[in-house]
């Protein structure tokens, strides 16, 4: 089939075709390489040929676990999870504790901001480094529901499924993370 | 490693070490090992729970008058804590094991212990009225060393008799007023009734006894109340009423 016919498919349907043919597989390699990239620098630390390493073990593991894919979850979702997984096994084989590096950009921002009443008054240069210090001093755990919340933008049934948590305790967890992130601006601004 | 080629690096590494999907085979003998470990551990937890059962049924609540305690003080002291521990076991690994099955993460902590606690009073219940919970626990009293010894308070409990309770087999009967037993420890008692004992069929040979009245001396004590240990016993939902063995293993040390 051709890399243009493929492109159409849907991320569920190359997984079968995968199976049938690994040289399928590099259509979602090519779809998902980027955003995962970006991920992977969004909750860790790494250097950038670590990434690349972290991501290459990613898509091993996607390919060797193709026929664990249940079908009645997102692809995005089920990859995201491994490469969660695969950045904290990378943590521990380092020996380190996850630490976040955030980018904060204008669409973080902009999500932010719809979400979180962070104050209009001042500068926008201020407000992002002020911002960047208080989710970099985050605990991680409040830290990475962020990331997936406002920089994924995925919704609570996906980070669910992502972090294989209850739904609940995502709700709970986002709500923490945005109250000690409030108390911490209305600490520093 | 650029990001243009990372599709060709991974193609190529898949085939140069001839990686493989795991094959569905091995996932559904998986899945199919957590749930059967999921059931395994239900079962257990649930035999524990027509023990306790069991056991609170014949808790001889009653007594706890005669050791001056509050039947709560009674309750605590007598709850039968190893099958208690052996069902909170089961549950706390079942629950880590649901955690492993396809949607496990998707449950609360709270709901998932409390589902399995209750699945567990339901086929506890079944269990203890098909009879399985006595042959379980006649099987540990036979078996296991250290169950009755350390593990079966009620009967040391039930042995006080300068608090007014003594529990022991008839050996010896002397007249219509008097008879000897042995404690649990295997120590001899003159047991002697105020009045004439008129249930003269209890006092059988080999008989368990709970005799409350007064100690009087080293190895007299005088009774004013004397029934059998008995066992309320439950097979396919009938009740029988049945004598308890007690601990024989410590009586023959001793002796």
């Amino acid at each position: 089939m051709r890399k243009k016919e493929l492109d159409n498919y849907s991320d569920e349907e190359l997984v079968s075709l995968s199976l049938e043919n690994q040289s399928n597989f590099a259509i979602l390699i090519d779809r998902y390489e980027g955003l995962l990239k970006r991920y992977v620098f969004r909750i860790s630390n790494f250097p950038q040929e670590d990434v690349e390493d972290v991501l290459q073990d990613v898509f091993i593991k996607v390919y060797q676990n193709l026929n664990a894919f249940n079908h009645k979850l997102k692809f995005s979702s089920w990859i995201y999870r491994i490469t969660h997984n695969q950045v904290i096994s990378q943590y521990r084989r380092n020996k380190a504790r996850p630490q976040l590096d955030w980018q904060v950009d204008d669409d973080f921002m902009n999500n932010l901001k719809s979400d979180i009443d962070i104050g209009k008054s001042l500068d926008d240069k201020i407000l992002k480094n002020e911002v960047k210090e208080i989710l970099n001093k985050m605990d991680y755990k409040y830290s990475q529901v962020l990331v997936l919340k406002f920089l994924e933008e995925k919704s609570y049934a996906e980070i669910s499924d992502i972090l294989k948590k209850p739904q609940g305790t995502v709700a709970t967890l986002i709500n923490r993370a945005k109250k000690q992130f409030k108390k911490e601006l209305n600490k520093n601004v | 490693m650029s990001e243009k080629n990372i599709s060709q690096k991974v193609l190529t590494q898949i085939k140069k070490e001839k990686i493989e999907p795991t094959t569905k085979f091995n996932l559904v003998a998986r899945d199919y090992f957590i749930w059967l470990m999921l059931f395994l551990f239900l079962m257990i937890g649930s035999l524990a729970t027509s023990v306790v059962i069991y056991m609170i049924e014949n808790g001889d609540w009653d007594l706890s008058k005669q050791l001056d305690k509050s039947l709560l003080g009674f309750v605590f002291a007598t709850l039968p804590y190893f099958w208690l521990v052996i069902l909170m076991f089961f549950i706390l690994i079942l629950y880590y094991a649901f955690k492993y099955t396809q949607g496990g993460y998707k449950y609360h902590a709270y709901s998932v212990v409390i589902t399995t606690i209750l699945l567990s009073i339901i086929l506890g219940l079944l269990f203890y009225n098909i009879g399985l919970a006595q042959v379980i626990d006649d099987s540990f009293n036979e078996k296991v060393p250290f169950y009755n010894k350390f593990l079966n308070n009620k009967q040391k409990f039930l042995t006080q008799p300068d608090r007014g309770i003594l529990t022991g087999n008839v050996y010896q009967v002397i007249d219509d007023n008097s008879f000897k037993i042995k404690d649990l420890h295997g120590n001899e008692w003159l047991i002697l009734s105020k009045n004439k004992i008129e249930r003269i069929d209890l006092l059988k040979q080999g008989l368990p006894l709970i005799i409350i009245g007064q100690q009087k001396d080293k190895e007299v004590f005088e009774a004013s109340r004397i029934r059998p240990l008995i066992r309320k016993t439950r097979q396919f939902f009938h009740q029988r009423v049945m004598p308890m063995h007690l601990n024989l293993r410590i009586e023959r040390k001793v002796i």
